[in-house]
């Protein structure tokens, strides 16, 4: 454990100081600290809505280019640079090294949503005059979401190239937030049939569902009523980290059998 | 040699996850459906782009800067772009209650030709649309008042007014003054005790509160005010000394004149001694009027009937007399006359005549008489399809999905029936 | 415990890419052994498979065929690994961290506990003389510095086998005699160095044995005095007659005369004594006899160009 822990911390170290990934943070910073001034466009209750809204879209997008483009490269670079070889001729085992970069990750994310999330209360506390806590719920609920894409980013780095990675992952986190919306749909329209259904209904079983930690909404707007939010917040959270675990394991298996 | 391991124990447990994850997300997916879906009847007519802003996680931001635009456009008197907007805003997000509630207005009311007379073909569109917002919010009060607000005042009818409100009231953070329509609504449909009982119910219900605060104690205030004159309002329609007895005759009557090519005159008599009675007058298509029912939409559209012809107008009685020249030339849009036959309708409801004149011939037209034009109406509310989520008692549920109660009420109703030829006056000298 | 610290048996490492029809063996059938407490030299051109076959050596990548041990164990037995180090060729460390972080992070790989950890870095520090810079980030250091923080990081675990990979390249003169003085004072305290080289310098020329590879073969193995056996001593020499030429050159040796000046190039096998001896009986006068020894050059050249297999 010290090994994936010094591994981890040496991955974070170098994450923090990433350049494109603190050019990312701060714009993200930036537009998070300036979005109170887009409420005066809506006036009224609508000023909330807009600026929660906004702040939420910047802190998710800004989240998934952070998980992306820290993970693309993470594995890769070690390898081109050796670094990899003097850390795996001591008395580390592979799955220590995956295990530590994936940590490092985490805790990168952690750190850069800790600071977006501060901001965004402090914003949110000035544009509409109280310390929204229910905020923080939905930032959790995003963080998951960029941690699961950090899974699955890790997870074809031990196999693809960082440019068809950058496609992979981003085409799986498109797929993963629009699939539930789409069986949703098809679903109400009684013209599909089973044969177009059933596929669809195993992909949302098999791909990793971002969409269903987009639960900003009822944030958002606090008039909608949710049912049982305390068992769908302790479901989604389980199958987050199911679903890394999972993708870990798969990520350990291909690594071990990789040369490098 | 050692040669890489087989390492099947963790394959095992890639399966066994991947199982457990699919199990998770087979239970998550209705709560997801549920609570955070984009519950949208039809996404598809957006273009990628704005599928993929709002899959970025900015629907809500977009829909608000979008209905920042709408409301632009609806204050230069752009009316027709306001609709694509609205139908986008709501998808963006759906739980926007200002969106639904001011489009609904706007589609129901602002609508016009040029002498004010609302397009009320646009009505069943303003329904359909509040419907969706009720789907799409099914635990919010807000617009299920919309909907009862729309039916008790633009359509005037009452009957269909109480369903929905009774709705909205099971909301325990309805805004109190709101409460009170029902009351009314149910008073206007002729279900008299259904009022007395309600307002009896608010009355007990501010007792509890009203030193709360000033607004309180004059909600108090209003409501025991209510009550006392909903109880003699009764008792003087209907106690044992009618002042609603005996009948006053009306003899009732109205004629059309075609005086230039889609201009019509139209006056007649209504024997009403005391002012404030209103007649109204309807020109429609011959066999074909407007059903007043989200149902009577298969889906949202901003499409109305463009072939389809429809005018109404409110006549003011006086000296028991009335008279209006209604011009229809000037909006071809509003009113195509493109069918071969028109009816023309007089009707005196005297459910919305002013207080005076329900004092003597009371709201539900007991105190009238008319030897040649006098109906009885009898109807019940049309049944309401409350939303599975909805935050509703099973007794209003079961009490607006089966709608038992009857109600009457008495109008005169006059129908003149018009040729195309002879509103465009074709054939004729002149034009 | 065996006195060899590495052993690979028809060691062969094959690449079949994904595209490409025809395989390529990056090491093919290698035979080698190192023993304990020398240093060897794993000397070859670029390509030749000398880092495949540290990479499988270390565990880091599979053999297609043989086998391969270390200290006595399968190659990649993660037990090796607390007794083993390796330096590869230019490696990039962490260089936000400075030179004391680095090291205390890989001590933490090794599991070393506090306060052995930090006790253990400053001495590494110390000792390859980065003390004053310990605080500086990886980033200000020079290409030396560097590698002398790569060799720390080696000693860090107090290996019984350093596999160090091109250790000088890129490296000036002078840093080039503090690693070959540091490689002289590891095998002073027993332990097995296996460096790998592409280029010959100061350093090789301190290796007790040296294997020569090409094209994934290995060409050459032996002792360095064995394979630098056999070479030659030029004698030149003044106002000699022509009749000298014929039984010199019956000696073995190249014999050129012009103008009465000699010069000879003996193979140097005590044939040089009658030579001189033969120059001074025609009363020729010695001007110089200069022994000239064969070198590793030589032999790197003449191995890698005959291209023969032992």
């Amino acid at each position: 454990m010290n090994a994936v822990m010094a591994i981890a911390g040496a991955t974070f170290g170098e994450a923090i100081r990433k350049r494109i990934l603190i050019v990312i943070l701060l714009i993200a910073l930036l537009i998070i600290l300036i979005s109170p001034a887009f409420g005066p466009f809506a006036g009224g209750r609508g000023a909330r809505t807009m600026i929660i809204s906004f702040g939420f879209g910047v802190i998710q997008l800004a989240g998934t280019f952070i998980a992306i483009i820290m993970c693309t490269t993470m594995i890769p670079t070690e390898i081109e640079r050796r670094t990899i070889y003097t850390i795996l001729s001591k008395p580390v085992q592979r799955y220590q090294f995956v295990l530590g970069k994936f940590f490092g990750a985490i805790g990168t994310l952690g750190f850069m949503y800790l600071m977006m999330g501060i901001v965004f209360l402090i914003a949110t506390r000035f544009a509409i005059g109280e310390f929204d806590a229910r905020i923080i719920p939905g930032l959790i609920m995003f963080f998951f979401q960029s941690s699961l894409l950090a899974a699955v980013v890790l997870f074809f780095s031990t196999f693809v190239s960082p440019l068809v990675n950058y496609f992979l992952s981003g085409g799986v986190f498109l797929l993963g937030n629009l699939l539930s919306s789409f069986l949703e749909t098809i679903q109400r329209n009684p013209e599909v049939t089973p044969l177009t259904r059933i596929p669809v209904q195993i992909l949302t079983l098999i791909l990793p569902n971002f969409s269903n930690f987009n639960v900003q909404n009822p944030i958002i707007n606090p008039e909608q009523v949710i049912t049982d939010p305390v068992a769908y917040t302790v479901q989604t959270l389980a199958y987050a980290l199911v679903y890394m675990t999972m993708l870990l394991v798969l990520s350990m298996l291909i690594f071990n059998q990789r040369e490098m | 040699m050692r040669m890489r391991r087989n390492h099947a124990g963790l394959k095992v447990l890639v399966v066994v996850l991947l199982i457990v994850q699919a199990v998770l997300q087979w239970r998550i997916y209705p709560l997801w459906v549920r609570n955070y879906a984009p519950k949208q009847a039809a996404p598809i007519g957006l273009s990628p782009d704005q599928l993929l802003v709002a899959v970025a996680g900015f629907r809500e931001f977009l829909a608000a800067i979008l209905w920042v635009r709408a409301d632009g456009f609806f204050h230069s008197g752009n009316y027709d772009a306001v609709l694509p907007m609205l139908r986008l805003v709501t998808w963006l997000d759906p739980h926007n209650l200002d969106v639904y509630a001011t489009g609904a207005w706007h589609m129901g009311y602002n609508f016009t030709d040029e002498s004010q007379r609302s397009d009320r073909r646009y009505i069943p569109l303003a329904l359909k649309f509040l419907e969706e917002g009720i789907q799409n919010n099914p635990a919010v009060w807000d617009l299920y008042f919309e909907m009862g607000w729309m039916y008790f005042h633009k359509i005037q009818d009452p009957t269909n007014a109480v369903p929905w409100m009774r709705l909205a009231n099971e909301h325990p953070d309805m805004i109190p003054a709101r409460r009170h329509l029902l009351a009314h609504a149910y008073f206007k449909s002729g279900r008299f005790d259904d009022a007395v009982d309600w307002w009896a119910k608010l009355f007990l219900d501010a007792e509890k509160t009203r030193h709360k605060d000033w607004e309180s104690s004059n909600l108090y205030d209003v409501r025991q005010n209510n009550l006392e004159d909903t109880i003699l309002d009764i008792l003087r329609r209907y106690g044992p000394e009618p002042e609603t007895q005996p009948p006053v005759d009306l003899g009732f009557d109205a004629t059309v004149k075609v005086i230039r090519p889609r201009v019509l005159l139209v006056e007649g008599r209504l024997g009403i001694p005391t002012i404030g009675a209103r007649v109204t007058v309807i020109l429609r298509d011959k066999g074909r009027t407007i059903n007043y029912s989200p149902k009577a939409l298969e889906t949202f559209t901003f499409e109305v009937d463009p072939k389809f012809t429809y005018m109404q107008d409110s006549l003011a009685v006086r000296e028991e007399k009335f008279r209006r020249e209604i011009d229809m030339s000037k909006d071809p849009k509003m009113y195509p006359f493109k069918a071969p036959e028109y009816e023309v309708e007089f009707i005196f409801d005297p459910r919305y005549a002013s207080p005076n004149v329900q004092a003597r011939i009371g709201s539900d037209g007991v105190g009238m008489y008319d030897a040649r034009y006098l109906e009885e109406v009898r109807e019940k509310p049309a049944p309401v399809e409350v939303p599975k989520y909805a935050k509703v008692s099973d007794e209003v549920r079961r009490e607006v999905e089966n709608p038992t109660r009857e109600v009457s009420y008495r109008r005169v109703r006059k129908v003149i029936t018009l040729t195309r030829e002879q509103i465009l006056m074709l054939g004729k000298r002149g034009e | 415990m065996s006195d060899i610290a590495i052993k690979t048996v028809n060691l062969t490492k094959r690449y079949s890419g994904l595209w490409s029809k025809h395989p390529v063996d990056a090491v093919k059938n290698l035979n080698l052994e190192v023993y304990r407490g020398e240093i060897f030299g794993f000397l070859g051109p670029n390509g030749a498979g000398k880092t495949t076959t540290i990479k499988i050596l270390l565990g880091i990548i599979y053999p297609t065929e043989g086998e391969a041990y270390v200290l006595g164990k399968p190659a990649g037995d993660p037990k090796n690994h607390y007794k083993i180090s390796y330096l590869p060729e230019n490696p990039y460390f962490y260089d936000y961290m400075t030179g004391r972080e680095i090291l205390t992070f890989y001590a933490r790989l090794f599991g070393i506990p506090e306060p052995e950890r930090s006790k253990r870095v400053e001495e590494l520090l110390d000792r390859v003389g980065l003390s004053r810079a310990a605080d500086q980030p990886l980033r200000t250091y020079s290409k030396g510095m560097l590698q002398r923080i790569g060799l720390a990081q080696c000693l860090i675990n107090d290996p019984e086998l350093l596999i160090l990979d091109e250790p000088t390249a890129g490296l000036d003169p002078i840093a080039h005699i503090d690693i070959r003085d540091l490689i002289l004072e590891l095998r002073n305290q027993g332990k097995t160095l296996f460096i790998s080289s592409h280029q010959l310098s100061d350093v090789e020329r301190v290796c007790d044995r040296v294997a020569i590879l090409n094209k994934g073969m290995l060409v050459r193995l032996g002792k360095i005095e064995e394979l630098l056996a056999g070479g030659h001593v030029e004698i030149i020499a003044d106002k000699v007659s022509d009749n000298v030429v014929e039984p010199i050159r019956q000696l073995g040796g190249k014999v050129s005369l012009h103008d009465g000046r000699l010069i000879v190039q003996q193979p140097d096998d005590g044939s040089v004594d009658r030579v001189i001896d033969i120059v001074r009986a025609a009363g020729g006068h010695i001007i110089s006899v200069k022994p000239y020894r064969r070198t590793l050059e030589d032999l790197f050249v003449e191995t890698i160009q005959g291209g023969k297999s032992v």
